[in-house]
């Protein structure tokens, strides 16, 4: 093949079948309400993704939070090119499942390796699929593994009416907390285990930053740094993560505030405070960065915003539009994310 | 052979835990569960031994001790999580997690019995109950 392969993740925010989540007790509803909005916003998500990398549009594309295969395939119909697909459905019709696409004119094989789900629960929502893939031109098949992790957003499900009182639950050291160490630990031992030394590509939907723990030494093991760690062969399970870039230095006045001159030093900050999370991330293998078949070309790495899909907000920054409709006339937006893209040399 | 000073450290201490005849509350909701959970086997496995339903421990988080209740059927080598409880130290209030999503909590044992009835009975979960009798049966 042509010597790249483009990539992107996408979450499309609540791409569920239409009144799958009806509006309740004055709140509106999750996803689309009717057939012709959710028409209107698997085109809206279409048009967007084929201008991908200046209109040619993605050779892998990932996605997460699409309700249906059917919806799936009705996406898949309005892209530009044709994809083949493997798809994780939700264990249960209110949720949703994980789908990684490749252009039919590269794809050699594409296979389902290994799905995580919380405690082996069947009618849990997929929190990260692998797959492997051939394609047309690699020396050899690379792995992909998706995620889609636990959000820290409280849903009430309509199915279950709270009984007071209510334990105080505290995502960060409660049960959300344990299901995204759950799948930190699941990923982390998958890739030592089963895939040391292979190209392998990491992507999804975190519901994390960079900087938290579920990252780090004993779960994930990214790294922050290109360092000799990664392309070592005793230590081959290590991946790098290119998200850190798009953490943001302190700004000044929080060092003139912090008692005694504070920590001089550059430091990431967490964005949990802001309007934007990094919480769509790529991480890659030592192998994904320097050897065959894949290469991983750091300057690519962006989130996709355009007309469609972003807006400036008040405060200068650049923020994703939720997607909104009214009727065929009225509506914008696309998702709560960004689409994040990537290209790798292939060899 | 007589015992070392660390054993017999280690008999009073775990003794205390073994063999205290007081039910805490938190062994009282785990009870409870695991009378849930004899039912369901019951009916799962038509009164034989095909099916099993266990309460296996997990994490402990901040609103309790999570309780795995797994499904197994041994002689196919399958097991599936049917759901999770969260019991704290206090015993009440419990939380459901049936879906891996958010816990449900629960103010009472009753609550907890009707919660529970309540999930059997959607259609997603009674497709899976029947899914399981029917790998047990084959």
């Amino acid at each position: 093949m042509a010597g790249r392969l483009t990539t992107a993740f996408w979450n499309v925010e609540n791409l569920f079948e239409s009144q799958t989540h009806p509006p309740k007790d004055g709140k509106g509803g999750r996803g689309p309400q009717s057939a012709p909005e959710l028409t209107r916003k698997v085109q809206r998500l279409a048009e967007c993704i084929n201008r991908f990398f200046a209109t040619r549009g993605p050779d892998l594309l990932a996605l997460a939070e699409v309700h249906t295969e059917n919806i799936l395939i009705d996406l898949e119909s309005k892209l530009a090119s044709r994809y083949g697909y493997v798809w994780e459905p939700a264990g249960r019709t209110t949720e949703t499942g994980l789908a990684v696409l490749v252009r039919k004119s590269l794809l050699g094989s594409i296979d389902k390796l290994a799905v995580q789900r919380p405690a082996q629960m069947s009618n849990a929502r997929p929190r990260c699929m692998i797959v492997q893939c051939d394609i047309k031109g690699c020396s050899e098949p690379f792995v992909v593994a998706v995620n889609h992790w636990r959000s820290l957003v409280v849903h009430k499900d309509e199915a279950q009416a709270p009984v007071p009182p209510a334990p105080v639950i505290d995502a960060r050291s409660g049960p959300n907390d344990l299901d995204r160490r759950e799948s930190a630990d699941w990923l982390g031992n998958w890739l030592a285990i089963t895939c040391p030394t292979r190209s392998a590509v990491v992507i999804g939907d975190f519901n994390a930053e960079p900087p938290e723990y579920y990252f780090g030494k004993g779960w994930l093991r990214s790294s922050r740094r290109f360092g000799s760690a990664l392309s070592r062969q005793t230590r081959p399970t290590y991946l790098y993560n290119a998200a850190w870039k798009f953490l943001t230095e302190p700004l000044l006045w929080e060092h003139t505030m912090r008692s005694g001159g504070g920590n001089r030093d550059t430091r990431p900050k967490r964005t949990l405070a802001a309007a934007c999370h990094v919480w769509d991330q790529l991480m890659v293998s030592g192998a994904a960065l320097t050897a065959k078949p894949l290469r991983l070309l750091e300057g690519t790495i962006h989130y996709h915003c355009d007309a469609d899909n972003s807006k400036w907000d008040g405060t200068g920054a650049m923020v994703p539009v939720r997607w909104h409709y009214t009727d065929n006339t009225t509506f914008g937006g696309a998702s709560d994310h960004y689409p994040l893209l990537a290209e790798f040399e292939v060899a | 052979m007589a015992k070392s000073a660390f054993e017999k450290q280690l008999d009073a201490v775990l003794g205390v835990v073994f063999e205290s005849k007081a039910q805490t509350p938190y062994e009282e909701s785990r009870g409870r569960l695991r009378l849930v959970c004899d039912r369901i086997e019951k009916h799962l496995s038509g009164g034989g031994k095909k099916v099993v339903v266990t309460l296996q421990p997990g994490f402990k988080a901040n609103v309790g001790h999570q309780i795995n209740v797994v499904v197994e059927v041994p002689q196919r080598q399958y097991r599936d999580t049917l759901f999770r409880a969260y019991i704290p130290d206090r015993g009440l209030p419990i939380a459901l997690d049936f879906y891996g999503e958010q816990p449900v909590p629960v103010a009472t044992h009753a609550d907890m019995e009707r919660t529970i009835l309540n999930f059997l009975a959607q259609d997603e979960t009674r497709m899976r109950l029947q899914a399981y009798m029917d790998l047990a049966a084959k």
